[in-house]
């Protein structure tokens, strides 16, 4: 049955007619996210089984979602009066050339700016025959029939699915899930029912047995006695096989989450490690920070502190030792002077100079108005007088001239000393200013490297917490919840391992007991038993063996092809991706099939990713419905999943693509993958190995702030192809 | 699958042949229709025709006991 086309009016935001039509093959529906890929996937959904999702992904009825069905813009622009929204699906049986149409319409009555809903949606299914035009579809039981054709409930999850549902499609922790896919995807079911019938006849074959084995008992009584007994062992056998399958299942169970939660806690402990690792690290660079802004800030006091202020100055030193010196010789020049001086005045007072006289000869000379020296008279107030007087002025004047020279130039003496022996005491340090620089210097880049290491480590570090704790959705602080249900799982594993062992020995002695009071109870029959009932239950025996041994023959060959087929998509999927690794292995476990990931050497790989898992539910999913393919009865239905590759990376979108158009006859996935990265969209549309059908672009007529106010809201499609 | 496909599946089973109720060279060419009547076979044609029809179980096995009462 092949999806011919989807047209939304007026629903969510398809304001008015819309159309999609569809092909065999890979149909794309392009978008980014809310532009409304997932309202083809709600609308298709909705007709189908008068439900839809809301915006937490949950599945809602037409009643619950009441007028969140309807476009905003189609109750806005219209006028008072009816207001239709409805999807209609076209569906195209190319066996029976028959035509399908389902269409779902919610009516509104608009009056004066309000409207009201009917409660309900109304259903209208119209079937074409080749021959016969369109006639509508009233019989419920009919347009049930149609939707099974379309898609039957039990293979609803594994055909239409919206990105996160893909994780419940196949759990790896329990094992039914595989077992349920493969037989509600293949044709094993037949055997099932075969098998079952078989069992009924043995035992109705069994029945007619003991009812002749009693009539011809010797001991009536006793043979009652014996097939009440077996009954009960039979009872009591059917009970403690329960409880084994009960065990098993538990065994299982926790074994599998002891296994889960086992590699979780090894991503868990190494995300802890690292998170250790990043608070170390953390604290190191910031004390390192520290350190730096210490450092650059002690360079700037160390101007003064260290006297770096001083550098350059060391010319000056020697300048001011010069000018110390000249200072000091000038100083004691003057004071020999003075001190001459002094010496002369006081012999002065004992000789007479050459050319001066005793000042008491002078004053003599002045009083007596007459040079002894010349023997001249000198009177008063003569150019002779005032010559001798200025012997006894010039000699004071020079030494008070002298001295008072000599007391200027002292009162610097302290100062120039003080400077002096200072500059000396510095001229050392400066000498080392240089290297107490470039030290300091040193210093500093050795933090800043020292800091620099630290981010980018911290850096690493964070990236790799970041991966780890996205791909594993685990978080440093759930590891001891981790470590304890690993435990307590661990113990359950063993509890119910036990379990099964002491109910496996005691379903062997409670067989045997049944056959001994079997023979017991044929030994109470003398007379031969009718060959013709004897033949009868051989046959029904060796029957229900031979139906019982196919169906495990046949589901084993299938599991071995499904392997195969799953490692082949897988393969085709994860072409483009270098990191992809790893065999599908679809062990078993008592009776059931698991899909897990094991090396070359058979040895299961660990810690998978979220897109390694995922990839590994769809190869499989995939190998059932190609698996089925080969079959000629096989009834194929066409896969919608809205953004599938949400959850792996861009690197195996085309692989992916690939392979669900060589397995699908029709496929329609809803992807925001070809919206942005415009190369992947030009490879989609123009690899010759996709079976492509159309691939649409849907974007919005309004920006995304702008979305917030939906009444003017339009979506616009366009065919790529 | 054919009716008669599924018939083969099962007449190759070896609880079938180290029976003695067909050997494995008869099962190769083995007709739907084929004349013999060997009781098991056509037991579980009953059973294959029937469940391809929908026919529930007590019927089926009621359809086969009748049809080995009459023909053993």
């Amino acid at each position: 049955m092949i999806l011919k086309s989807v047209s939304l009016r007026n629903f969510m935001c398809y304001s008015g007619e819309n159309l999609f039509e569809f092909s065999e093959g890979l149909n794309v529906i392009i978008g980014d996210n809310g532009y409304g890929k997932s309202k083809i996937y709600d609308g298709i959904y909705w007709v189908m089984y008068d439900k839809c999702f809301d915006s937490n992904g949950e599945e809602k009825t037409t009643q619950q979602l009441g007028r969140d069905i309807v476009s905003d813009k189609a109750e806005h622009d219209a006028d008072d009066g009816p207001i239709e929204c409805s999807v209609q699906l076209t569906f195209y049986d190319n066996r029976k050339e028959y035509t399908y149409t389902l269409e779902r319409k919610l009516m509104g009555n608009k009056r004066d700016d309000k409207i009201i809903y009917s409660p309900s949606s109304n259903e209208k299914v119209t079937k074409k025959t080749a021959i016969l035009s369109a006639q509508i579809v009233d019989d419920e039981d009919e347009i049930a029939r149609i939707k099974k054709r379309i898609l039957p409930n039990n293979i609803k999850p594994y055909m239409w699915f919206q990105g996160e549902q893909i994780n419940n499609i196949v759990d790896f922790r329990n094992s039914e899930t595989l077992t349920n896919a493969i037989n509600v995807l293949s044709d094993i079911s037949k055997y099932d029912e075969i098998a079952s019938v078989s069992e009924s006849l043995f035992n109705s074959v069994d029945k007619e047995l003991k009812k002749k084995q009693r009539s011809l008992s010797t001991d009536k009584e006793k043979s009652d006695e014996l097939e009440k007994e077996i009954n009960r062992k039979k009872s009591q056998l059917y009970d403690f096989k329960l409880d084994l399958k009960k065990a098993k299942e538990g065994h299982l169970d926790a074994s599998g989450k002891a296994e889960d939660l086992v590699s979780k806690l090894d991503i868990a402990q190494k995300i802890k490690e690292l998170d250790e690792k990043r608070l170390d690290l953390e604290s190191k660079f910031n004390s390192t920070v520290i350190k730096l802004r210490e450092a650059q800030q002690s360079l700037h006091k160390k101007i003064f502190t260290r006297g770096w202020i001083l550098k350059g100055t060391e010319g000056l030193f020697k300048a001011f030792e010069e000018k110390k010196a000249t200072y000091d010789d000038a100083k004691l020049e003057l004071r020999n002077k003075i001190q001459e001086e002094k010496s002369f005045q006081k012999k002065l007072q004992t000789r007479l100079p050459e050319n001066v006289p005793e000042p008491v000869h002078v004053n003599k000379m002045l009083e007596q108005e007459k040079c002894l020296v010349c023997d001249r008279e000198a009177p008063k107030g003569s150019a002779a007088y005032k010559a001798i007087k200025s012997l006894l002025e010039k000699s004071d004047e020079t030494l008070k001239s002298l001295e008072a020279g000599e007391s200027r130039r002292f009162n610097f003496s302290s100062e120039f000393e003080n400077l002096y022996r200072t500059g000396l005491q510095q001229e050392g340090k400066i000498k080392e200013i240089d290297q107490d620089i470039s030290e300091s210097w040193k210093e500093i880049d050795k933090f800043f490297s020292e800091k620099e290491v630290l981010k980018k480590s911290f850096g690493d570090i964070e990236a790799q917490l970041e991966n780890y704790i996205s791909e594993s959705s685990i978080s440093a602080a759930d590891s001891k919840r981790i470590t304890n249900e690993v435990l307590a799982n661990q113990k359950l594993s063993s509890k119910y391992s036990a379990d099964i062992g002491s109910l496996e020995h005691q379903i062997g002695i409670i067989e045997k007991d049944i056959k001994r009071l079997e023979d017991k109870y044929a030994k109470l029959v003398v007379e031969d038993l009718p060959d013709k009932i004897l033949k009868k239950f051989q046959l029904a025996t060796h029957l229900n063996e031979a139906a019982k041994s196919t169906r495990k023959r046949v589901f084993k060959e299938l599991i071995s092809q499904l392997e195969s087929e799953a490692n082949k998509h897988y393969l085709d999927m994860t072409k483009d991706n270098l990191s992809a690794r790893g065999i599908i292995r679809l062990s078993e476990y008592h009776g059931n099939y698991t899909p897990e990931l094991v090396d070359n050497e058979g040895n299961p790989l660990a810690q998978l990713n979220t897109g390694n898992t995922l990839l590994i539910k769809l190869a499989t999913i995939m190998a059932i419905i190609s698996a089925r393919k080969s079959t000629r009865d096989t009834y194929l239905y066409t896969l919608i999943a809205d953004a599938p590759m949400s959850s792996f990376g861009e690197d195996y979108t085309l692989g992916f693509c690939k392979t669900v158009s060589q397995v699908y006859t029709q496929s329609i996935i809803m992807s925001k993958d070809f919206y942005k990265n415009e190369n992947l969209r030009s490879q989609l549309l123009n690899d010759s190995k996709i079976n492509l059908g159309k691939v649409y672009i849907v974007e919005p007529n309004l920006k995304e702030k702008e979305r917030q106010n939906r009444l003017n809201l339009v979506t616009h499609i366009k065919q790529l192809n | 699958m054919t009716n008669e496909e599924l018939l083969k599946i099962y007449l190759i089973d070896p609880v079938l042949i180290d029976n003695d109720y067909v050997s494995k060279e008869e099962v190769e060419n083995f007709d739907w229709n084929d004349k013999r009547k060997i009781p098991i076979v056509e037991s579980l044609k009953i059973i294959i025709r029937e469940t391809a029809k929908n026919t529930g179980d007590r019927t089926t096995v009621r359809l086969v006991n009748q049809y080995l009462d009459n023909s053993l």
